[in-house]
């Protein structure tokens, strides 16, 4: 009996940290200078994923768009745009598709 | 700062678009493979190609090509570049003997002499320098590997028969970053390896490398008395330099490299021994090369690249109371000319110049009281060639080329090599080569390994340049069961000699003849490979080989000695999140082989068997990355699987019975091993 009671109490207990824990947002970037290749989307996702609160970085090159899946009680989109600027990129919250067009700045 | 927000693409990113930028045959600067940047472009439109693996097929190219990235080189220890393939299952990674420590390739079941080797696209670990040069590459100084079976391009030379591997350095022109690299195993080596680049100016960057290696103790597992590896102490450094212009691009580097290894009857458990078995060799070599490149219509590819390397590789060995002791001198020089024709065609045309001076001090008899004979052995070649590409869109490519070349022993050589691709559509890739390759034999160079047995070493007194023709295709493309990626893979090569050196080890148990082989000579070789994603952060590859090699040594055709009939590999990587965490797993089954003729002991029985068994070898690896640092633990052989009797006669290696180099199977047992490396990156 006292084992189930304890048993009870570890799930109660599991149960009420998944639901206090803010389940993960997501925020989508944009880059510039633009992301070019492999190389680019690696120095991204290597830095980004060890941010607090990162869940998980993905990178798109055709969109040229970084999704990042976050715990908005430990991060924030400003905190993250701050990351990136770490690692040489000023990132933008992409809110609409007119954020999408994104200016080619390659040197030509 | 200099970075990407304020001076719109990073230098690191910038130098190598502009190579790229040039096409992706411009030779000499930019010929190096795009393992930094997987698209391909003009300089007026970016144009991005999908996402690519660690370890990836290059279908663009007309060539069957695949790349080795620095992300697969982490999958295992991978100390050197002998190390580097225990994940790939086209290339095979062999002991030549079970004392010295000296490995060779093998691919499409050939011994890597057929390989050629390169570094940065230059001709690398040739004669002397082959037996042990798989070591004289630390692993962290690869940024990537490229393999190119069968017929390569002619741009490198007339040497290979199978197949290229190309080995690209660190650049000083990527990201300013220092990189630190330990490891340690439980065989008692430790290595250290450094890696740090600055830009100098926007265009001028320098890197330096440094790696150092030791190995503190003996180990004999099988108690025979003989280290099961041996003590490696090595350093090496290369300084490198790059400068990027508008239209001028120069690279170069310079490197030293000397290393002592030590083996036989050594530490504790030979103490007892009065006189013991020593192998002894001392190794000091210097490099140099310079890569020039003036492009003078970027919009079309067109440049002429000027190529100069020198080497000096002095060794000298001891086996026993054998010796051989060589001073190779060699000079290459290269001129070539790229440019592209519109959108359809490429040409490249260039002179080269190669100067190979050997001189050697050899005692083949075990009597220390004999002077050393004295050989000396010098080629001069001079070349010239032609390569044409078509490209339609990457979707068909065709490679056609052509060279002369004169030496100065062997007089004319004409080598012709075609390649076509067929990228039907993504599910299904047609390839095709066909070509012929030289190669000039020095019988004691590529064959030292020798020495570590009692064989008499007969050698046939006029050797003729080796010279063979490779044919192969295949069929490849990606599929999408259950919306997965599926990469498949079937190919076949054939190998035929017209010429080849042989070490006949059939012909007496006491002797090594190495002759030229009077009868027929060839290799099948066919290889089916899965790779395959079930869940994102997963990748399995299983691949299968089988091979089919032999030889007719003027009493018949027989199987290739020492060469195993089939391989199988099941690699699996896991990275679950996002790569913080790393699993890697391989597990290969060598087939079985024959062995060389056994001698029979004075009951009349054989003193080793006439055919080996399969057996499996398992490597894992487990690595934490953080964001500077990652530490990996592994573990290699760890199916513990050893040969029974690796060296024959151990019990008296001064007698007639004694030999060596009848190794086909690890010959120390599992292995542990850890390691970390630190990296910071300026961006």
């Amino acid at each position: 009996m006292r084992i189930r009671n304890i048993l009870t109490a570890a799930v109660i207990c599991a149960c009420s940290l998944c639901a206090a824990a803010a389940s993960p947002v997501e925020a989508v970037f944009t880059v510039l200078p633009k992301m070019h290749c492999e190389n680019c989307e690696n120095k991204i996702k290597s830095n980004l994923r060890f941010e607090k609160g990162v869940k998980g970085v993905e990178t798109s090159i055709p969109d040229q768009k970084v999704t990042i899946k976050y715990d908005p009680d430990k991060t924030s989109e400003e905190k993250l745009a701050e990351a990136f600027s770490k690692i040489g990129y000023k990132a933008s919250v992409c809110h609409d598709s007119s954020d999408n067009e994104v200016p080619d700045v390659t040197e030509k | 700062m200099r970075g990407p927000m304020n001076k719109g693409v990073p230098f690191g990113l910038r130098i190598p678009l502009i190579a790229a930028a040039l096409g992706s045959t411009i030779g000499a600067i930019a010929q190096e493979p795009a393992d930094s940047l997987d698209f391909e472009t003009d300089l007026d439109e970016i144009v991005i190609t999908r996402r690519l693996d660690s370890r990836r097929k290059m279908r663009d190219s007309a060539m069957q090509s695949e790349l080795l990235t620095s992300a697969e080189l982490t999958r295992a220890a991978c100390c050197n570049l002998g190390e580097s393939f225990a994940t790939n299952p086209s290339v095979d990674v062999n002991y030549s003997d079970a004392a010295s420590g000296a490995r060779q390739i093998r691919l499409l079941g050939l011994p890597g002499t057929y390989v050629q080797m390169l570094t940065e696209n230059i001709p690398a670990m040739r004669g002397a320098a082959a037996p042990f040069g798989l070591g004289y590459i630390p692993g962290p100084w690869m940024q990537s590997i490229q393999i190119s079976k069968g017929a390569s391009s002619v741009k490198n030379g007339y040497e290979s028969v199978t197949g290229q591997i190309n080995v690209e350095f660190l650049k000083p022109q990527t990201d300013q970053s220092v990189a630190v690299n330990a490891y340690a195993d439980h065989m008692g080596r430790v290595e250290g390896n450094a890696a740090g680049n600055i830009h100098l100016s926007d265009k001028l960057s320098a890197g330096l490398l440094l790696h150092g290696e030791n190995s503190f103790a003996s180990h004999d597992a099988n108690d025979d008395g003989f280290a099961d590896s041996p003590r490696v102490r090595q350093l090496s450094v290369m300084n490198r330099w790059g400068y990027f212009g508008k239209n001028y691009i120069l690279q170069a580097a310079m490197r030293y490299l000397g290393e002592r290894r030590k083996s036989g009857q050594t530490g504790h458990h030979a103490a007892h021994v009065n006189e013991p078995y020593l192998i002894d060799i001392s190794t000091q070599r210097g490099e140099a090369w310079l890569k020039n490149a003036y492009i003078f219509d970027a919009d079309h590819g067109g440049n002429v690249a000027l190529i100069l390397s020198a080497s000096i590789h002095d060794q000298k060995s001891d086996y026993g109371h054998r010796s051989y002791d060589v001073i190779q001198k060699n000079l290459y020089a290269s001129l070539m000319f790229e440019r592209n024709f519109g959108t359809l065609h490429a040409l490249s045309a260039g002179l080269s110049l190669n100067m190979d001076d050997y001189r050697q001090h050899y005692r083949l008899i075990p009597e220390p009281a004999i002077a050393p004979t004295r050989l000396d052995q010098a080629e001069n070649t001079a070349g010239a060639y032609a390569q044409y590409t078509f490209n339609l869109n990457s979707r068909i490519v065709a490679m056609a080329g052509l060279r002369y070349d004169h030496s100065s022993i062997y007089g004319s050589m004409v080598t012709p090599r075609i390649h076509a691709r067929w990228n039907v559509a993504d599910p299904l890739s047609l390839h095709f080569s066909a070509g012929k390759g030289y190669r000039t034999p020095y019988a004691l160079a590529d064959n030292s390994y020798l020495l570590a047995s009692s064989r008499a070493i007969i050698i046939e007194p006029h050797l003729k340049q080796e010279e063979g023709w490779n044919l192969g295709g295949g069929l490849s493309g990606t599929l999408y069961p259950f919306n997965r990626r599926l990469e498949w893979g079937v190919e076949y090569y054939y190998t035929s000699f017209i010429n080849q050196t042989a070490v006949d080890l059939d012909r007496s148990p006491m002797a090594a003849y190495i002759i030229n082989l009077p009868g027929r000579s060839f290799s099948h070789s066919a290889q089916v490979e899965l790779t395959f994603r079930p869940i994102d952060d997963m990748n399995i590859t299983a691949a299968y080989r089988y091979n089919d090699v032999k030889m007719d040594y003027g009493y018949g055709l027989v199987e290739k000695p020492l060469t195993s009939r089939s391989k199988g590999l099941i690699s699996v990587g896991y990275t679950p999140m996002m790569g913080i965490w790393q699993f890697d797993l391989t597990l290969a089954i060598t087939g079985k082989g024959r062995l060389p003729e056994p001698a029979t002991d004075s009951d009349g029985s054989p003193l080793w068997n006439s055919t080996y068994r399969p057996f499996p070898t398992l490597n894992a690896q487990i690595t934490r990355n953080f964001r500077h640092w990652s530490i990996y633990i592994g573990g290699e052989n760890l199916t513990n699987y050893r040969q029974r009797q690796p060296i024959i006669g151990a019990d008296n290696p001064w007698g007639p019975a004694f030999d060596a180099t009848m190794i086909y199977a690890p010959v120390h047992g599992a292995m542990a091993y850890i390691g970390f490396r630190y990296t910071f990156t300026k961006y």
